[in-house]
């Protein structure tokens, strides 16, 4: 991405300097060579230290916490760079004794998409349509077989008469075929059960798509397209920061939200209070009350992947 | 709370099963004056059993978490009442408010209930429960406690309604009347549903002209005579 003409100017005095000092050959990888940047296009417009910073990072996993720091604010250039705002790349870790679960009441949704919208402005997916983490489905009222299910229903008004709608989104599987199918282990679930992605380790190979039984995850074919006051500049690494073309993503229970307390963007849009999140491991919380007081399903039960993504009616 | 499914008016002999299973039986040979002991320790059961909910506050709920209820008076138009209220005589009697500046009438559902059955007919500025417990517009949803039990259990537990805020630590609730109009609109209106989903890269529909063609060489050909459509001009 071309870095603004303001701050070519700026650089301008640097760049001088810092070409001389390149050109005798002290050259360090320094991450404060800023000047580098003027020279565009090498390194898409990054430093020289950030471009090598990047191409050496390594699994969030295995990064150490000064690691992280220099990759998180490598990140928050990269988007400086690209949107011309600044972000918070948090790093929030899972919070103990905390298993996140979700229930969904049936009875209640009404095909409204509100969810959708609020997870695509909240989780920076791209607005050209590439895809959405939830899909509404639409049903015949009673009937059970996905495969007649419709999601680009596109009424004057729902609910329809005689229609149904099943909101499906990623179920954080308790045993994530995803996961398993990974060859560089770019996915796996957290200690709070959400199954998250490095995207910076991902090579793009979607096995971890075709595993998947709820097409719960999804390739960016192109580069995500996010106009910058759009953007969501409150992320997390697991989480809605930016991604690039070429990686797979996916629902993550608003990881960015969630580990601060607070609820889902799906949750928080929904109008009808069909949504409900809490924590498994507490025995008070209202997620257990479902679980305990009402008839629930999940989806594909039978493939034993654990869901821990319920659904519920009155 | 247990439910007690027998329609048969219960006599108090558990008959040593459980009184939700199976038809209650008369002990035979028991003396009338012990019979009628048993009512009244019958009917007292069930008061223990069913006042409680009436009295308790959300103490009531075992297990729940503290909780607290978005406030609702800051949304209310004609709060407060008494601008009008108090030059007007209370008027209890059922009829169509043709001069009132709010809801004339109620149509909650099949039921068929008069302004008094919520509102404290001496004090506009109160709501009144079944129980005659007085109400604050912030709490309204003790009102409907009263008749919506199940479903009320159901808000309070969180699987009816919406929590706003956090999952964690003390929960803010939706009133019942973010939601619903206990007056004229109870159910969920229909609308139009929010963007339609995007269709994947590459799969969009062709709006400019017919698709390209398939084959490498045959784009190659259209391009060429594009190129010299556009040398002839
Ligand atoms: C702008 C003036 C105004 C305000 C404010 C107002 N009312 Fe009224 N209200 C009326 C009028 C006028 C009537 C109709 C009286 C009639 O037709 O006999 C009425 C009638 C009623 C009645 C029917 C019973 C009766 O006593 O006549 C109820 C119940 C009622 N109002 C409740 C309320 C409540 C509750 C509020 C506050 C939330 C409120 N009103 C605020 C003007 C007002
Ligand atoms: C089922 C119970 C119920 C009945 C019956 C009922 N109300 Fe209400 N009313 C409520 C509740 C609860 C509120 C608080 C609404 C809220 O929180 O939005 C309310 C609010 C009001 C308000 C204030 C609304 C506003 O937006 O300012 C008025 C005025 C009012 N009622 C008048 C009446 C009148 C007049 C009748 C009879 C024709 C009536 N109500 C019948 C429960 C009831
Ligand atoms: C005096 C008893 C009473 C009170 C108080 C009451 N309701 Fe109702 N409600 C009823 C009855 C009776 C029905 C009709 C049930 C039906 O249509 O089958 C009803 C129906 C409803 C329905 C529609 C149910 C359906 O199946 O369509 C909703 C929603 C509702 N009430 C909400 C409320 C709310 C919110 C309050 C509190 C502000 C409230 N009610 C207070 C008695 C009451
Ligand atoms: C977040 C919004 C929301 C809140 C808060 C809410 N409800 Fe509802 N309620 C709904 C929706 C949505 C439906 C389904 C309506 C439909 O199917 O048309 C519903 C349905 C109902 C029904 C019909 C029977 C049923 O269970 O389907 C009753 C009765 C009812 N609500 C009462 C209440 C009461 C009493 C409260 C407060 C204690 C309350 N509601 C709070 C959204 C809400």
């Amino acid at each position: 991405m071309s870095p603004s003409t303001k701050k070519d100017a700026a650089d301008q005095a640097q760049v001088d300097h810092s070409r001389r000092r390149f050109m005798k050959g002290v050259g360090t990888v320094s991450a404060t060579a800023a000047g580098v940047t003027a020279l565009k296009p090498a390194w898409g417009g990054m430093s020289l230290g950030d471009a090598l910073g990047e191409f050496f990072q390594d699994h969030y996993q295995r990064m150490s916490p000064e690691e992280i720091a220099a990759a998180v604010s490598r990140i928050e250039r990269k988007a400086k760079r690209k949107f011309g705002r600044d972000i918070q790349v948090g790093n929030a870790p899972p919070i103990e004794g905390v298993v996140f679960g979700y229930a969904l009441n049936i009875s209640k949704c009404k095909g409204y998409r509100d969810c959708v919208s609020a997870c695509v402005q909240e989780n920076n997916l791209g607005r050209g349509g590439q895809m959405e983490y939830i899909r509404v489905l639409e049903l015949d009222k009673g009937d059970r077989n996905l495969d007649h299910a419709n999601h680009y229903y596109d009424h004057m008004a729902v609910p329809q008469e005689g229609k149904e709608y099943l909101p499906v989104q990623c179920m954080q599987c308790d045993d994530p075929p995803c996961v398993k199918a990974c060859p560089v282990d770019a996915t796996w679930m957290e200690p709070d059960g959400i199954v998250v992605m490095d995207y910076d380790w991902c090579i793009g190979c979607r096995y971890c798509m075709s595993a998947c039984p709820y097409s719960a995850r999804h390739f960016n074919w192109r580069e995500p397209e996010i106009p910058a006051d759009e953007l969501n500049s409150d992320t997390h690494y697991l989480g809605n920061r930016p991604r690039v073309k070429g990686v797979v993503e996916k629902c993550h229970f608003c990881i960015q939200r969630t580990r601060k307390g607070l609820q889902p963007a799906c949750l928080e849009a929904c109008p009808t209070g069909a949504r409900v999140f809490g924590n498994l491991l507490d025995p008070d919380s209202e997620i257990r009350w479902i679980l305990a007081n009402k008839t629930v399903l999940r989806l594909k039960e039978d493939l034993g992947t654990e869901p821990k993504f319920w659904y519920y009616t009155d | 709370m247990t439910t007690v499914t027998e329609s048969k008016p219960f006599d108090g002999d558990y008959g040593g099963k459980p009184a939700w299973r199976g038809r209650p039986r008369r002990r035979q040979g028991d003396s009338e004056e012990e019979r009628v002991n048993r009512r009244w320790r019958s009917v007292l059961s069930c008061l223990l059993l069913v006042l409680p909910p009436l009295l308790a506050a959300e103490s009531e709920a075992p297990g729940q978490k503290d909780f607290t209820v978005a406030p609702r008076t800051t949304e209310l138009e004609h709060v407060p009442c008494k601008d009008c209220h108090q030059y007007m005589d209370p008027n209890p009697e059922p009829r169509q408010l043709v001069d009132s500046p709010h809801v004339a009438e109620v149509r909650h559902g099949k039921a068929d209930m008069w302004c008094t059955a919520c509102h404290a007919p001496e004090n506009h500025q109160q709501l009144r429960a079944l129980s005659g417990l007085a109400v604050d517009f912030d709490d309204s949803h003790r009102v409907c406690r009263d008749c919506h039990s199940a479903t009320y259990q159901d808000w309070l537990y969180g699987a009816h309604g919406k929590r706003v805020g956090s999952w964690q630590g003390e929960r803010e609730i939706l009133n019942c009347t973010a939601c619903h109009d206990p007056h004229l609109n109870l159910n969920v209106l229909q609308r139009r549903p929010v963007a339609l989903p995007g269709v994947r890269a590459g799969l969009e529909r062709q709006v400019h002209g017919p698709a390209p063609p398939r084959r490498l060489w045959q784009r190659k050909q259209q391009a060429e005579s594009e190129e010299s459509d556009v040398t002839e001009h």
